[in-house]
């Protein structure tokens, strides 16, 4: 086993008794599973908890582990029943936001041109202006982007992730990314709005 | 882990900028106390995995041979009691000869030597550390029975008994049985009612809820949801519906937070409540491959109201 190895084999070589294929998987997707918890729950304390009941119960479950899915949609769906169990506990329950999925007619869209920023400072502050917007989303239209973009999750993995189908994932993801990217408009000397 | 652009790029324009303005900004891990723990954790249940395995063929021999000889032992010096010889070939009129109280006796240090090991059984598995060991079938058949007050007193006989505590002790104990004690009898009761239900129950518990620790009765509840009938679900007739006898009794619901993949709620009655915890996989509509396990759990946790 190496690091070349798919997340599929190294798992299958773990419940052989492996302890270094576990540790190549784990260091593959410690970082975005552990960026999806931390900005999903957005308390650093909690995520880590989850964090770690996640890959405790993939280790527990080692043994029965078969490699018919995709490893991360395993791992992730794991991830994201620990974090429904989470919303669980709290007084408030479940965000309604798992509920009242939006209508699946998509809004349209102002056209906006899109301009790459020009260097590294532009970078950083329009990728913090980002992030402020996806803590603002909806909790599950921020799943389904985050999933998306940590785990690059398709449509249909995203879906058995987190338990929906793919029609819901899609409309999800569709206004969250509606949001994302009106909320980065800025409007140029011209009256254009770019960002 | 960027994506490359798809179909799904295409039906959602802007979607790769919003990608690559993502994917530039902090790039957190998480702290390395955490990565150390997981990895030790991975390795432990790898040697524990194989000490099992060693262990059950190391210790098999030894118990066995230890079993024959405690037997041996107990049978010579009973047949001594009773005047045989034991080195003579009449071992069998022996046994049959020996007084019922003699017969007890001899019994008696097995079982008391299984309860106490049972504990240790569920204790092995650190999920389970806090619950207890499973019950009877008397007392799985107790628990889906109507409210008896006598079977109710065996159901917390068998339930402390298995868990190593003596009888004289409960007779006791019993008197001393309180409201939280008597809720986990009625949810468990209510709940454990379909077929193969597989209850392990701890009346002096603790658990957590809402970032606070209470103490009070827990009990897990396994069952095979294949094996429920298709027109009724698992984990909800604790639940105090309007009307029902539940409500009747005064039960009420102050957190309800259901969903695909279980039923979670809070009932209250006066000085008590207790949490029902269910989880099953819901399953997946969008993919027809997907099957979803058939393992059902339901924790009932009942306490003190604060």
């Amino acid at each position: 086993m190496n690091d070349t190895s798919d997340d599929q084999a190294l798992m299958t070589a773990y419940r052989g008794g492996d302890v270094n294929a576990f540790e190549i998987l784990y260091r593959r997707h410690k970082g975005p599973v552990y960026r999806y918890l931390v900005r999903q729950c957005k308390n650093p304390a909690i995520a880590e908890e989850i964090f770690h009941e996640a890959w405790v119960g993939i280790i527990k479950a080692k043994d029965r582990y078969e490699p018919t899915a995709k490893f991360t949609t395993y791992l992730y769906h794991l991830a994201h029943n620990r974090l429904i169990d989470y919303y669980r506990r709290q007084a408030a329950g479940i965000p309604l936001s798992y509920d009242n999925d939006p209508d699946p007619v998509m809004e349209k869209q102002a056209d906006v041109a899109e301009h790459e920023p020009e260097n590294e400072l532009d970078r950083q502050r329009m990728a913090k202006k980002l992030l402020g917007l996806i803590a603002d989303l909806p909790d599950a239209q921020r799943e389904t982007f985050l999933l998306r973009e940590e785990a690059g999750m398709s449509i249909e993995e995203i879906a058995v992730a987190t338990g929906v189908n793919a029609e819901t994932a899609k409309s999800r993801l569709r206004y969250a990314v509606a949001k994302l990217r009106s909320g980065m408009q800025t409007t140029d000397n011209r009256g254009t709005a770019v960002w | 882990m960027v994506n490359t652009p798809s179909q799904e790029d295409k039906d959602m324009p802007g979607s790769g900028h919003l990608s690559r303005a993502y994917h530039a900004g902090p790039q957190s891990e998480p702290p390395s106390h955490l990565d150390e723990s997981i990895l030790a954790e991975a390795k432990k249940s790898v040697k524990s995995s194989k000490k099992g395995l060693r262990g059950a063929f190391a210790w098999g021999a030894p118990v066995s041979l230890a079993a024959v000889v405690v037997l041996s032992v107990t049978v010579v010096l009973l047949m001594s009691q009773e005047g045989v010889d034991p080195l003579q070939p009449v071992a069998s009129k022996a046994l049959r000869t020996v007084p019922e109280s003699a017969s007890s006796k001899a019994t008696e240090p097995k079982q008391e030597h299984k309860r106490r090991e049972e504990p240790a059984t569920f204790a092995a598995d650190p999920l389970e550390k806090n619950i207890g060991p499973p019950p009877s079938a008397d007392m799985i058949e107790d628990a889906a029975a109507p409210a008896a007050p006598a079977s109710r007193d065996r159901m917390a006989e068998e339930s402390r008994v298995t868990a190593g505590i003596g009888a004289q002790e409960f007779s006791a104990a019993s008197t001393a049985r309180n409201e939280v004690e008597d809720a986990c009898d009625l949810a468990v009761r209510k709940l454990a009612w379909f077929q193969n239900a597989h209850v392990r129950r701890k009346n002096n518990s603790s658990f957590e809820y809402q970032e606070k620790t209470f103490k009070g009765c827990v009990a897990v509840i396994d069952g095979d949801r294949s094996k429920l009938p298709p027109d009724r679900g698992a984990g909800e007739d604790f639940y105090p519906q309007e009307g029902s006898e539940l409500a009747a009794m005064g039960w009420k619901v102050v957190v309800d937070a259901g969903g695909p993949d279980g039923t979670f709620y809070q009932v209250i009655k006066k000085n008590v409540f207790c949490i029902v915890d269910g989880k099953w996989d819901g399953g997946d509509d969008s993919d027809p491959t997907y099957v979803p396990s058939s393992t059902l759990q339901i924790t009932v946790m009942c306490s003190r109201n604060p």
